[in-house]
């Protein structure tokens, strides 16, 4: 067997045949994902109680109005099952009397302070007055608001509720002054929907096939899915690439390797342990996603169809990011100093995360085909492509492998070079400066 | 002379402005072991390195096993680094087939096998390095440096970290593979262990070659001026004694250097005179004393630019 088929014999059962390696296996997605689920899970435990909203009603009519609203939301929420409510009900309560002043709000805002009440609310009389068509241009009419007063304003889902029931009730009475219908209201601002469907393709045996409608969150977050599955195989063989090298430092074994086989075999050798390594996450979430789409009754949604460009891509990638991580740490002498090098490193790793969402929307937008053709960001901006679009022009992908393959080239020889100086080098370590002029000089 | 194992021919290395490798000669003759020795930062280590084609020389050539392209040479020698230099989560047994795979070895499991029982470590095979005391990583990391068979055994500190009884294994091991055609080049800070065991002796200090050649050769270069003794007395009388420059005592033994002008006779009877004489030795001094006359902090130099330390050097 060849030197670098050994050492990648190594490299893949020192990267797979650790506790290490399954726990990441689980970890990685509940770290990538786990914002989401977190965010759902939290979502459904809100507080059920009941919030008593103060109301100053400068109207003769809206506190009557708001108050049944309230009650059939109320109602709305109770399960009938359970007869348990799933969100906080709200109880409004009027507070009579003359217009309030600041002392009265001040009193109002320190009964809100003591959790007397959940917050206050104040409509002013002139709500009323605006209930008739204005008799010149209705732009230049005074605009009147009603005011929401809690310790949380802004961010208040109790804000957003009387801002859209108040908005119902007085546009309601306003056409009802007008003298039109609201079931002609409603009729007019029925809008035709635009349905996203997808383009329609010819079969193989000649037929035309349908076009079929595309969810939208389908849409958006399965680009995402493949996005994040291509930087966790990528990153799960970078880093113990990047541990490896510095072990070997640290503990002299690169002094026996370098004197067994040459800097370029050892990184060949350790690049394809790190790929097998890569591939073999990819299988594993591969077949988790499968049974868990056969489950949901989804497995039409999976993309198998960019799956062999996908590899392609995750190859070079993992090529790619590996040979610039083994350059670093066995520039290191820790995993502290390795981290501190890596920084600019992760920032280009990055550059995908924080286009994903317009190069989803563009998917042949000038920053997608840029992206694509930029070594670092290449394989995960073709992947969300390829995810967004079904099919990217054959060029683009011809250029962006070939470049990408170039690159991926260099940065192996370059990664090699540093490797080889920095592994036997003891003491401080390089400054970037000094790194990129081994890379260039050897 | 057989042709050599090693031939270096006016090799330099610098980094930077700091000169490691100073046009250095030496050549290395088959089947003998040849201590490597010299201070810490004197060069060895670089040497080593560009012999296995670790780092590239500036200038020079080295031929090493009859071939310049020395990668091409690689898997016959085996290279012991000085501390560690296995992969601590590995079974010893997996780090080995490694090394073994590494260097092609045939049949690798059994010659595995027959080295771990050899060096009594069988029943640490499936352990993982990092589970094994330091002289039991000692030896493994010896057996990945002989596992390939070498002809020629690169060994740096072979045995430290080791208890008396496996320093005796692993130096008769040496031995034997010197007795079975195996050439070693032996990089060593223990000084009677070089004087034991190595047929030759190339010290290099700054880089330069200073000594070359077998032990009685280079101690054959300095002047009779060292008297080992064991005799009653202590420090203070020894340096009182007329024509003595210097003492060195190891307990009830003491080696004194003496100037180009004392009289052995005379110490001799100053000695009787004080108490008993069990043992008085004029010889050349050991070649612990001429590592230290060497490479000990001198920092006046002679008209030639060498240590003053080395103008005891006769012309043989």
């Amino acid at each position: 067997m060849i030197k670098p088929l050994i050492i990648a014999r190594r490299e893949y059962f020192s990267l797979v045949a650790t506790k290490g390696f399954l726990i990441g296996l689980v970890i990685m997605p509940v770290m990538m994902m786990g914002g989401i689920v977190i965010a759902r899970f939290v979502e459904k435990q809100t507080d059920v109680g009941t919030r008593t909203i103060a109301v100053v009603d400068g109207t003769d009519w809206l506190f009557d109005a708001l108050k049944s609203s309230a009650e059939a939301r109320n109602a709305a929420l109770v399960d009938p099952e359970t007869g348990k409510p799933s969100a906080a009900s709200y109880a409004l309560t009027r507070i009579s009397g003359p217009a309030p002043d600041d002392a009265a709000r001040l009193a109002l805002s320190d009964e809100v302070r003591a959790k007397k009440y959940h917050a206050f609310l104040e409509i002013p009389p002139a709500i009323a007055s605006g209930l008739q068509p204005p008799t010149g241009d209705p732009s230049s009419a005074p605009r009147v608001s009603i005011s929401y007063y809690a310790e949380n304003a802004a961010l208040s889902d109790v804000r957003d509720w009387f801002e859209r029931t108040i908005g119902t009730l007085v546009t309601g009475r306003r056409f009802q002054e007008a003298g039109v219908a609201p079931r002609v209201v409603q009729w007019a601002n029925a809008a035709p929907p635009v349905v996203p469907v997808s383009l329609l393709t010819r079969t193989p045996d000649g037929s035309i096939q349908a076009a079929e409608p595309v969810d939208r969150l389908t849409a958006i977050f399965l680009p995402m899915g493949v996005m994040m599955l291509m930087f966790m195989t990528v990153f799960m063989s970078a880093q113990p690439a990047l541990e490896t090298a510095l072990e070997e430092k640290q503990f002299r074994i690169a002094d026996v390797l370098l004197g067994t086989a040459n800097a370029f075999e050892i990184m060949l050798g350790k690049l394809l342990g790190g790929v097998a390594g890569s591939i073999t996450i990819l299988v594993v979430y591969l077949c988790v996603g499968f049974l868990a789409a056969r489950h949901f009754d989804v497995v039409d949604r999976i993309p198998f169809h960019i799956l062999p460009m996908f590899l392609v891509f995750q190859i070079l990638a993992v090529m790619f990011v590996s040979s610039i991580f083994m350059a670093i740490g066995a520039s290191s002498n820790s995993l502290k100093e390795a981290q501190g090098l890596l920084m600019p490193v992760w920032l280009l790793i990055m550059v995908p995360f924080f286009t994903w969402m317009n190069v989803v929307r563009e998917p042949t937008g000038s920053l997608a085909m840029g992206l694509s053709f930029f070594p670092p960001s290449a394989p995960m901006i073709m992947a969300l492509r390829l995810a967004a679009m079904g099919e990217v022009p054959v060029w683009e992908v011809a250029l962006s492998i070939a470049i990408v393959l170039a690159a991926t080239y260099l940065c192996v020889v370059a990664a090699a070079r540093v490797f080889r100086i920095a592994m036997l080098s003891q003491g401080n370590t390089p400054t970037f400066a000094q790194l990129i002029r081994w890379a260039v000089r050897g | 002379m057989a042709d050599p194992v090693l031939r270096i021919e006016r090799v330099r290395k610098c980094f930077g402005a700091h000169v490691a490798v100073d046009d250095l000669d030496f050549q290395l003759a088959p089947g003998t072991i040849c201590g490597f020795i010299g201070p810490n930062g004197s060069g060895k280590t670089t040497t080593l390195r560009m012999v296995l084609n670790i780092i590239r020389p500036d200038a020079g050539t080295i031929e090493l096993l009859g071939s310049r392209a020395r990668s091409t040479v690689l898997s016959k020698v085996g290279y012991l680094p000085e501390e560690r230099g296995l992969y601590r989560k590995m079974r010893v047994a997996d780090v080995l087939r490694f090394f073994a795979d590494l260097k092609g070895v045939a049949r690798p499991r059994a010659v595995i096998d027959e080295w771990l029982q050899r060096l009594d470590l069988t029943a640490w095979a499936r352990r993982k390095v990092e589970a094994l005391s330091k002289g039991m990583s000692q030896k493994v990391q010896f057996i990945a440096a002989v596992i390939g068979n070498p002809e020629l055994l690169i060994l740096d500190e072979p045995f430290s970290g080791l208890d008396p009884v496996n320093r005796d294994a692993l130096r008769k091991i040496v031995v034997d593979l010197r007795s079975a055609g195996v050439t070693v080049i032996f990089s060593t800070h223990d000084m009677p262990v070089a004087e034991m065991m190595c047929d030759t002796i190339c010290m290099i200090h700054r880089g330069k070659k200073v000594l070359d050649g077998s032990l009685a050769e280079i101690q054959g270069r300095f002047a009779e001026d060292t008297i080992r003794l064991r005799a009653d007395g202590d420090i203070a009388f020894y340096r009182s004694l007329p024509g003595v420059n210097e003492v060195n005592a190891y307990g009830p033994y003491a080696e004194l250097r003496l100037a180009a002008s004392a009289d052995p006779r005379r110490i001799l009877r100053a000695l009787a005179d004080h108490g008993t004489v069990h043992q008085f030795e004029i010889t050349h001094p050991s070649l612990h004393d001429i590592f230290v006359r060497i490479a000990g902090p001198v920092p006046d130099t002679g008209s030639d630019g060498q240590p003053s330390a080395a103008r005891g050097v006769h012309d043989s």
